[in-house]
């Protein structure tokens, strides 16, 4: 299969970005991992499974989430199904409009959203919004964190998973725990927080670098 | 006859698990279980671990097995890996039995609503209660058609509670829950009412009376293919719609709504794009820019 002309995905641009801890060699081992992983998936059709609980909250409540971003700011925004590409990466936007790029993330729980910080959503998420602006030729992006209510099925399993645990010690009232997936009784504006990142050409230009030596590599490799 | 459920439930360790959990009953258990699958040729061909697990999840319950009689139900299901397997399925009739066992109900019963016996006017949006009036001819009552199902429950304690559905929601939760009645057969299908009853007098316990050991375990196990422990309940029958298409929906509600609220030519604008080729989506839109066109909004 030719590699030459592969086109990656904004959401895996952080594994291209990874440092690599040998001088010689411009490909991390996260790195090599990662596009191991495309290669098998190109080659073989084979796809890892990675689905979670968290993202499965996250698909499902990303237009509670906008829904959210509204009642805080006022603004209406629709999610979009275009996928942008370019002759090096291709992606999705959540959120594109005249002047930004918006990704909206849903967190689990109150804990993990209070984990969020400017510094975590820029470690997490930075080069997937810069591949998107880069895509869409705007130069601002929106990182979008909301806190929203958690499906009501998947609290049922979460309930049922945790009774199933602590009837071993004699724990019945699953119930005291429904809480920590409901959020109405938090004032909206205390569960939204945006980020906002700018692009930066520099940053593109050791994208492509990466992709230029990621190509050759996916190229290279065999089982 | 070879590899009969008679021979598995022979076998040292079945038998001896048969024994621990029923003691006595042991006998009439294996009698029922045999004349249950003597009578059903698809469940004779059935994975016999699951066929016995299943009947003794209803023994363990004290609910009978024979299928007339609407307290539980063992029935055959084609699982992924294309193996037929039993699935345990409690009838309504199984959980009012559990609910009265428990000493704490005074009353509880379910019944079917038909035309004109509700109406909204009726209703306490306060208690989400209902006030009934309950066509008293019997042959009359027969005729009209029916609109949704009732639960009623009320505890020695005076704590009383309702839950009543429409058929179009008990429709809805059927096709959510069970992969066989989307594909047009299983129990949804072939005894709608019965699996409306159950599902109403369910959600009605489930969520307000209280849940008793026997309860908890009905409830598990309820569909599934029992396992060796409750851990191991397999839901062959259940397929919740995917983490996408739920959103999917979502957004879809979002932009229907999005259309309806706006109130000029520019604000409707803003919902083109996302309305894309979606056929109700785009007739609604349509609608309602004709709509603001003639006011000249």
């Amino acid at each position: 299969m030719d590699f030459s002309t592969y086109l990656f995905h904004c959401s895996g641009l952080a594994n291209l970005m990874v440092k690599s801890k040998t001088k010689d060699d411009p490909l991390s081992q996260t790195t090599k991992s990662y596009l191991r992983d495309i290669f098998i998936q190109e080659v073989y059709k084979r796809k890892k499974y990675t689905d979670s609980k968290y993202t499965k909250k996250g698909t499902m409540v990303e237009p509670d989430t906008m829904d959210l971003v509204k009642t805080v700011t006022g603004k209406t925004y629709f999610k979009n199904n275009k996928t942008l590409a370019n002759e090096w990466i291709t992606g999705t936007p959540d959120i594109i409009t005249l002047e930004s790029i918006k990704d909206v993330k849903s967190s689990w729980d109150l804990w993990t959203f209070a984990e969020v910080t400017e510094k975590k959503a820029r470690d997490d998420y930075y080069y997937q919004l810069l591949g998107y602006m880069w895509l869409s030729g705007l130069t601002r992006a929106e990182l979008m964190y909301g806190l929203v209510n958690t499906p009501e099925f998947m609290v049922e399993d979460e309930l049922k998973k945790i009774y199933l645990l602590n009837r071993l010690v004699g724990d019945f009232d699953v119930e005291k725990y429904k809480p920590n997936y409901i959020f109405d009784d938090i004032p909206a504006k205390e569960r939204l927080k945006t980020f906002i990142l700018e692009y930066d050409q520099l940053v593109i230009d050791a994208i492509k670098t990466q992709i230029e030596y990621s190509r050759a590599y996916l190229g290279s490799l065999s089982l | 006859m070879t590899n009969s459920i008679v021979e598995y439930m022979g076998q040292e360790a079945v038998s001896k698990n048969i024994q621990e959990t029923l003691g006595k009953k042991t006998p009439q258990f294996i009698a029922s279980v045999t004349s249950l699958v003597n009578a059903n040729e698809v469940l004779r061909n059935a994975e016999k671990k699951s066929v016995m697990l299943a009947c003794l999840t209803a023994a363990a319950l004290d609910l009978p097995i024979n299928q007339n009689l609407g307290f539980a139900y063992i029935i055959p299901y084609k699982n992924k890996k294309g193996e037929i397997v039993a699935q345990f399925q409690m009838g309504w009739k199984g959980f009012v039995q559990l609910a009265m066992r428990s000493g704490q109900f005074e009353t509880i019963n379910v019944s079917d609503v038909r035309s004109g016996e509700i109406g909204d006017e009726s209703r306490n949006r306060l208690t989400g209660e209902i006030v009934f009036t309950w066509e008293k001819d019997e042959k009359k009552r027969a005729i009209l058609p029916v609109i949704g199902f009732v639960a009623y429950m009320r505890l020695i304690n005076g704590f009383k509670k309702m839950l009543y559905m429409t058929s179009q929601e008990l429709d809805k939760h059927g096709n959510r829950y069970s992969q066989s009645m989307k594909k047009g057969y299983g129990l949804w299908k072939d005894d709608f009412d019965a699996m409306a009853s159950k599902t109403v007098i369910k959600l009605l316990l489930s969520k307000y009376a209280p849940m008793t050991v026997e309860m908890q375990r009905a409830t598990l196990a309820d569909q599934a293919v029992v396992g060796d422990n409750d851990y191991d309940h397999e839901y062959v029958d259940n397929e919740t719609p995917t983490a996408g298409e739920i959103a999917n929906h979502k957004e879809q509600k979002r932009i229907l709504i999005a259309i309806k609220e706006a109130k000029t030519l520019k604000e409707l604008e803003e919902c083109r794009e996302a309305v894309g080729d979606d056929g109700v989506l785009s007739a609604v839109f349509s609608r309602k820019f004709d709509q603001l066109a003639q006011e000249k909004i």
